[in-house]
């Protein structure tokens, strides 16, 4: 006998995966004989397949065409695992899926149950039973079997990272656009807003529900923009300035921003191509999340 | 050999030794503190076993110094003393999980005893010792004896001044008993030196080595977690720091009681608490900056942030501007960190607020004097007419251990004519069990419209203040006591409060409470 600890995201299943044995002529029918539910929440319905990740399956080694019926039971309290727990109130909380099935020689039937637990206080921190017994219909002498569920609710009512993740909450969206530019032909010993090269605008927006303050730069590390360039193509971060190096946006806000470039009028610096990186990246967070727009610049020929 | 250098040797000696006595101690509070807290139990514990542990040493120390008073013996107990303080800091640890079990009563006294015991001892013997080996002859041994007394005394003073005040936090347990280690062995080495029994004092040098590799982590690294990231651990006057990640959440303990939590991609907070108080935009839309006594990682204020509230902030904790900001992304924008008390900045401040929030409560102590008439009323004089005082109190919602957060509404009723008092645990009836209980109290009616949706920043915060809303507490009782600075038993109306939640941090995550 061993028992199974599996942990999904918000609450906590235990399986006794000692299966009860109907041993009956030469064969034999399983079920597990006890599953614990912990830090169940009220309000919730709870799908035990997808809590466990497993089914709550019955095999039969009995014979072919044996037709089992599944269904939930108030237990007495003479036959509660524990004194801490108390038969569940009301039977409407537990819903089998299926409730009958036929079964051939050696196959097993994966079956499901739903647990709905009622949002009301007074059920905060309690610990409930209930059985699920299966038995067969078509069998000369019946066979019963029983699986003891056991709950305990949390005394809590809810839980954060399961609310933040329902919500769809645990990424932090946002974008600064355009995520890519190409400038051709650009003039040197002028300062120009390069916004006026671009489709779109440069925009930096929050797509979360939160406020956040970004810091805007124009950076000379790719690091965590995954783009390799060469030394020679690397634009020299003094010639581009932007107008406002901190952001604060409300939750989907977008603002306009706009960057200068002035490259200066020389030989060096004509018929050629530089790429320069503007870096928004979330205020005071780590680690940092950060967003890029990458920028070409081809350049005209020295006057 | 130069009897009057081996005198004043010994008179450093007792110095020494007084002063280790009391490093011992308080050093052993904080060794003691992040499993069992930092309250009456722990500090209980920690004199009892001081103090029998002295009385022993005193009576074994003086029947040794009369059977064989010699120096060589005397420095032998201080070298044995300080070789058994050198593991300490790495055997607390398996001690304290030994003895979680046995309760927040016990356990302490037992952990105290197991781990401080036999170096007490040794340091007890070490003034009857003393003054066996100063007396010349019968006639000063009373002048002696109250020399020697003196010296020690002086010594513990030095001792206490410098653990609690300088060096605790400064650099944390582990280093101050490996250097109390280190000393007492020096002794040893010195007095061989002096005696110019060189070839036994050198090669002991190599003792010296046992503490530094009890601290080293190379020796003794960090224990490892697959699900826990620690990033942060610190010493402070008020108690241990520490901040971890696990699974998605960043939370900052203080002495293993959480104080704030984050999610780590969005820097959303991960207590629902945090979102309670923005009930004080709702209640009063006009109102504009706010002061928090009680920063932690500042989770408040970024939420009132999202409502255009600025938000002073006051700790008393000097680490806890430095973690907000780098572990907790404190902003500029959120309002100013001040370091002090909080009631000394509300009797100081002329500023007026919108909002104040208490929130101090880190489960061992409780700052009383927040929570009187006096304050409540000084209070009132900063928010004005339609500001809001919101407090965070921890406490049992139900039962006879109910009285603190029933004495903290009778207070605020005495001050406040409109007070509401909402807990998630409301209509549960769960006695036993702790929880939040948050207060709001003005001189307006505290109301707030039934669609909350167009007032709150975010689903999150708008289905965690609705949730509150249903969540009102009873206030239809005439139990509490009435909480002045005169007279306010607040600790002993909470009963038990931290214990509560440590012990069940100790069941369901045995992994993070331990690590060290």
């Amino acid at each position: 006998m061993f028992r199974l600890r599996l942990e999904k995201v918000f609450f906590i299943v235990f399986l006794l995966f000692y299966f009860v044995p109907s041993i009956y002529g030469e064969g034999r029918l399983t079920v597990p004989s006890q599953i614990e539910i912990s830090m169940a929440r009220i309000g919730q319905i709870y799908n035990f397949k997808e809590i466990s990740g497993i089914y709550y399956e019955v095999a039969n080694y009995v014979q072919d065409g044996l037709r089992v019926k599944i269904e939930p039971a108030i237990p007495s309290r003479e036959r509660l695992a524990s004194r801490e727990f108390e038969p569940i109130p009301d039977l409407s909380w537990v819903r089998l899926d299926p409730e009958k099935f036929a079964l051939n020689y050696g196959e097993k039937v994966p079956a499901n149950f739903y647990l709905a637990i009622p949002d009301d206080a007074q059920l905060l921190g309690k610990k409930y039973q209930f059985n699920l017994r299966v038995h067969t219909l078509n069998y000369p002498q019946p066979i019963f079997l029983t699986t003891k569920v056991l709950i305990t609710i949390s005394e809590t009512r809810i839980s954060m990272i399961e609310l933040i993740q329902e919500l769809e909450l645990d990424k932090l969206k946002f974008d600064l656009t355009p995520h890519q530019c190409l400038i051709s032909n650009f003039p040197l010993g002028k300062e120009i807003d390069i916004s006026k090269f671009t489709d779109k605008p440069f925009e930096l927006s929050n797509q979360s529900e939160q406020k956040y303050a970004f810091n805007l730069t124009v950076s000379s590390s790719t690091e965590n923009c995954k783009l390799e360039i060469p030394e020679h193509q690397r634009g020299n971060i003094n010639f581009l300035n932007l107008d406002r190096d901190e952001i604060i946006l409300e939750p989907y806000e977008s603002k306009k921003f706009h960057p200068c470039l002035l490259i200066p009028d020389e030989k060096n610096y004509g018929d050629k191509e530089f790429i320069f990186l503007i870096r928004a990246q979330v205020l005071g967070q780590i680690p940092e999340q950060s967003k890029f727009s990458i920028i070409r610049v081809k350049t005209g020929e020295k006057q | 050999m130069n009897e009057s250098i081996k005198k004043h040797y010994l008179f450093l000696t007792l110095f020494i030794t007084g002063a280790a006595v009391m490093v011992l101690e308080l050093a052993g509070t904080r060794v003691i503190a992040p499993i069992y807290g930092s309250g009456l139990f722990v500090w209980a514990s920690l004199i009892t076993v001081t103090l029998t542990c002295l009385a022993i040493g005193y009576w074994i120390g003086g029947k040794t110094a009369d059977k064989k008073p010699k120096f060589g013996s005397f420095y032998l107990i201080i070298l044995i003393g300080g070789i058994l303080i050198a593991p300490v800091s790495q055997i607390s640890s398996p001690v304290l999980k030994l003895t979680a079990n046995l309760g927040f009563r016990l356990g302490p006294l037992f952990s105290a005893y197991l781990l401080f015991a036999a170096p007490l001892i040794l340091l007890g013997m070490v003034s009857p010792y003393a003054i066996k080996l100063a007396t010349n002859e019968l006639k000063v041994l009373g002048s002696t004896a109250g020399r020697l007394y003196a010296i020690s005394t002086l010594g513990s003073f030095i001792g206490t001044l410098l653990t609690g005040f300088l060096l605790i936090p400064a650099i944390g347990t582990k280093k101050i008993l490996c250097l109390q280690s280190l000393i007492l062995i020096l002794l040893w080495i010195g007095y061989h030196l002096i005696t110019k029994k060189y070839s036994l004092g050198l090669s002991s040098t190599v003792l010296l080595f046992l503490p530094i590799l009890f601290v080293s982590t190379y020796f003794f690294p960090h224990k490892e977690s697959k699900k826990i990231r620690m990033l942060y651990k610190s010493e402070s006057i008020h108690g241990q720091l520490k901040v971890f990640e696990e699974a998605m959440e960043r939370k900052l303990y203080l002495d293993n009681m959480r104080q704030s939590s984050i999610h780590m991609n969005t820097y959303l907070p991960t207590g629902e608490i945090y979102y309670s108080f923005e009930l004080l935009p709702l209640f009063n839309p006009g109102g504009k900056n706010a002061l928090l006594i009680g920063l932690a990682g500042g989770n408040i204020p970024r939420r009132l942030w999202e409502y255009g509230i600025v938000t002073d902030c006051v700790d008393i904790e000097p680490k806890m501007e430095y973690i907000a900001r780098k572990y907790f992304g404190f902003l500029d924008h959120f309002g100013k960190i001040y370091i002090e008390d909080g009631r000394s900045y509300i009797n100081n401040t002329r500023k007026k607020y919108d909002f104040i929030i208490i929130d101090v409560f880190t489960g061992d102590d409780i700052p009383f004097h927040l929570l009187t008439k006096e304050c409540f009323q000084e209070i009132k004089n900063l928010v004005g007419e339609n500001g809001i005082l919101a407090i965070n109190f921890m406490g049992e919602v139900y039962g006879k251990n109910s009285l603190g957060w029933k004495s903290v509404y009778q207070t605020l009723r005495q001050v406040f004519p409109y007070v509401r008092a909402l807990s998630l645990l409301e209509g549960s009836k769960l006695i036993d069990t702790v929880s939040n209980v948050i207060f709001f109290a003005s001189e307006t009616p505290l109301a707030v419209s039934d669609d909350t949706k167009p007032f709150c920043r975010g689903r999150l915060a708008q289905h965690i203040v609705n949730l509150f809303l249903k969540c009102e507490l009873n206030t239809d009782f005439t139990e509490g006591t009435i909480l002045t600075d005169n007279y306010s038993p607040i600790e002993f109306l909470r009963k038990n409060v931290a214990q509560k939640i440590r012990q069940k941090q100790i069941i369901f995550e045995p992994e993070r409470y331990f690590l060290e």
